[in-house]
């Protein structure tokens, strides 16, 4: 499909060149039945290629990370094993099934392997099992085939997938279709993580998403910070310049900038210290090209917004790099996790510019946030049975319809 | 007993109430719990010495900031941190209603001289 841009043909919707989602109000119901959620589990989820982390959080073989996963009623044990590669995991001991890596939230280290800490099975980092207490009080026990239970698992430019099925349906690659394919060209290894945010939020995991996967809430609720350097005279709602959505359920959006917005004095003062970029700060993007993003080359652009379906937004410029997972906990419960990555610096001049992006970042998260429980704990009253959806929110739109489709396939 | 350059002698008063800090979410928090009028007279204060701050610090690269060069960086990280207060807000935090801060978990990287241990 070929979409025109249209920032200036703004009498041309991008709604209605996907006919098959319709203009109609969305039903609401999505987000408080439970029902509805306990159908995400086991239709979406349970057979999504789901993002859960960057290869960065195991860089040595020995690394491994343990994600507690709620929607999969799983808590999985990501490890690199001595061949570099990285395998996923129940994090469940094949003796009687208690955490191998024990505890809640997120757990990370370096080991040789893994010893359950209730009878002392030891597994090494390719999930073998290597040994077993007292293994002669047991019955014809076959060690070869006891190792932990293994998750799917594959890597697209750093991004680590779990597939929860014993067969998937697709490839990782597949999964990704053209969306993968486009933006597997974006250069994320010139990033670094500066920091990581979470929080426990009490809304359907999609109303978490919605507010982080369209732009026309920026003249209103960030009228005071980002609205100035992203929506300009000629563009006073932020009409998105590019808008594609993939038939894998995958979506991006390309933000527009305001050129001619001023930035204030310690925004100017990072420019210079970084030498370019900043969250506050867009320059004329046509001058400058940046592969995997700003498709159409405009030049008052600020930066991609991707989904990553089902779970995870991906914004993408040359400015910064963000992943959000707002993990479905229960129909009224997320668990949102923000990562940040800046342009590696290794100068002290560079560290201070980074913090300015970091402090302005906050700020208008902080302002997202905010809308969240707001918006869920009114819904369960049951009066607002639709949201009405304008063309800016035809990432919505996308996402609930593609979430539907998922709930409404033949078995 | 001073902790800053002698060149930064003037803002001394600064560390002395409790601006210096390593960690960003300890400045957050410091930030968000300041008055308008201790924000305003930080950036201020601080907004025409950055240049020469930056300059000072940049004579090393940031793996190798010497222990009593710290204390002036994390003053300059102070400010960046509290600039959007002052820049954006004008005020120490974001208007009613907020998500408070303290719900927000926050993993911090941490500086290349914690990690020689
Ligand atoms: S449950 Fe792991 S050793 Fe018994
Ligand atoms: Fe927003």
């Amino acid at each position: 499909m070929n979409h025109p841009r249209s920032a200036e043909l703004s009498s041309q919707k991008w709604t209605l060149q996907y006919p098959e989602l319709g203009t109609d109000p969305v039903p609401h119901s999505v987000n408080t039945s439970a029902a509805y959620f306990e159908k995400e589990r086991e239709k979406l989820f349970k057979r999504t290629w789901l993002f859960l982390c960057r290869d960065d959080e195991l860089p040595r073989p020995g690394c491994y990370v343990v994600k507690q996963v709620a929607i999969l009623e799983t808590s999985v044990l990501l490890a690199r094993g001595n061949d570099g590669i990285i395998r996923a995991f129940h994090n469940s001991c094949r003796h009687r099934g208690n955490k191998v890596v024990m505890g809640g939230g997120e757990k990370s280290g370096e080991s040789k392997g893994f010893i359950c800490g209730f009878h002392g099975w030891t597994y090494d980092l390719q999930g073998k099992l290597k040994n077993i207490v007292d293994e002669e009080d047991f019955f014809d026990i076959d060690k070869s085939k006891l190792g932990l239970k293994p998750i799917h698992c594959g890597v697209w430019r750093g991004f680590i997938f779990i597939n929860a099925m014993d067969t998937p349906h697709e490839t990782l690659e597949e999964a990704l279709g053209q969306w993968g394919r486009d933006v597997a060209a974006f250069p994320f290894e010139n990033f670094e993580l500066v920091n990581v945010y979470s929080a426990n939020i009490r809304c359907n995991w999609k109303i978490a998403l919605d507010a982080f996967q369209e732009n026309y809430h920026v003249q209103t609720l960030h009228g005071r910070s980002a609205a100035a350097a992203l929506n300009s005279k000629s563009n006073p709602f932020g009409h998105l310049l590019d808008v594609r959505l993939f038939p894998e359920g995958h979506r991006q959006a390309a933000l527009p900038a305001n050129l001619s917005f001023e930035p204030a004095p310690a925004v100017q003062m990072a420019v210079k210290y970084a030498g370019g970029a900043n969250v506050y700060a867009y320059s004329d993007s046509s001058q400058r090209k940046i592969s995997g993003a700003n498709r159409t080359g405009s030049s008052d652009w600020s930066f991609d917004l991707n989904v990553i379906f089902p779970h995870v937004q991906l914004i993408v410029s040359d400015a910064f790099v963000l992943t959000q997972h707002y993990w479905p906990v229960s129909v009224d419960e997320t668990y949102w996790e923000l990562r940040q990555y800046l342009p590696i610096s290794t100068s002290v001049a560079g560290r201070i510019a980074q913090q300015n992006s970091q402090a302005a970042l906050r700020d208008v998260i902080r302002e997202d946030l905010v809308t969240l429980e707001n918006t869920q704990t009114v819904l369960r009253s049951g009066a607002i049975t639709h949201m009405q959806l304008c063309d800016s929110e035809i990432t919505v739109r996308h996402s609930y319809y593609k979430v539907d489709e998922r709930i409404n396939a033949p078995d | 007993m001073p902790t800053l350059p002698k060149e930064f002698a003037d803002l001394e008063r600064f560390v002395t109430a409790g601006w210096a800090l390593p960690r960003e979410h300890a400045r957050w928090k410091r930030r968000v719990t300041s008055s308008i009028a201790e924000i305003k007279d930080f950036y201020e204060t601080l907004l025409p010495r950055m240049d020469a701050m930056v300059k000072y610090l940049d004579r090393h690269p940031l793996s190798e900031v010497p222990e009593g060069d710290r204390p002036l960086l994390y003053l300059a990280l102070a400010f960046m941190d509290v600039s959007p207060s002052w820049e954006v807000f004008h005020a120490a935090d974001l208007p009613e209603p907020v998500f408070e801060i303290d719900r927000m978990h926050i993993v911090e990287r941490p500086y290349p001289w914690e990690l020689a241990t």
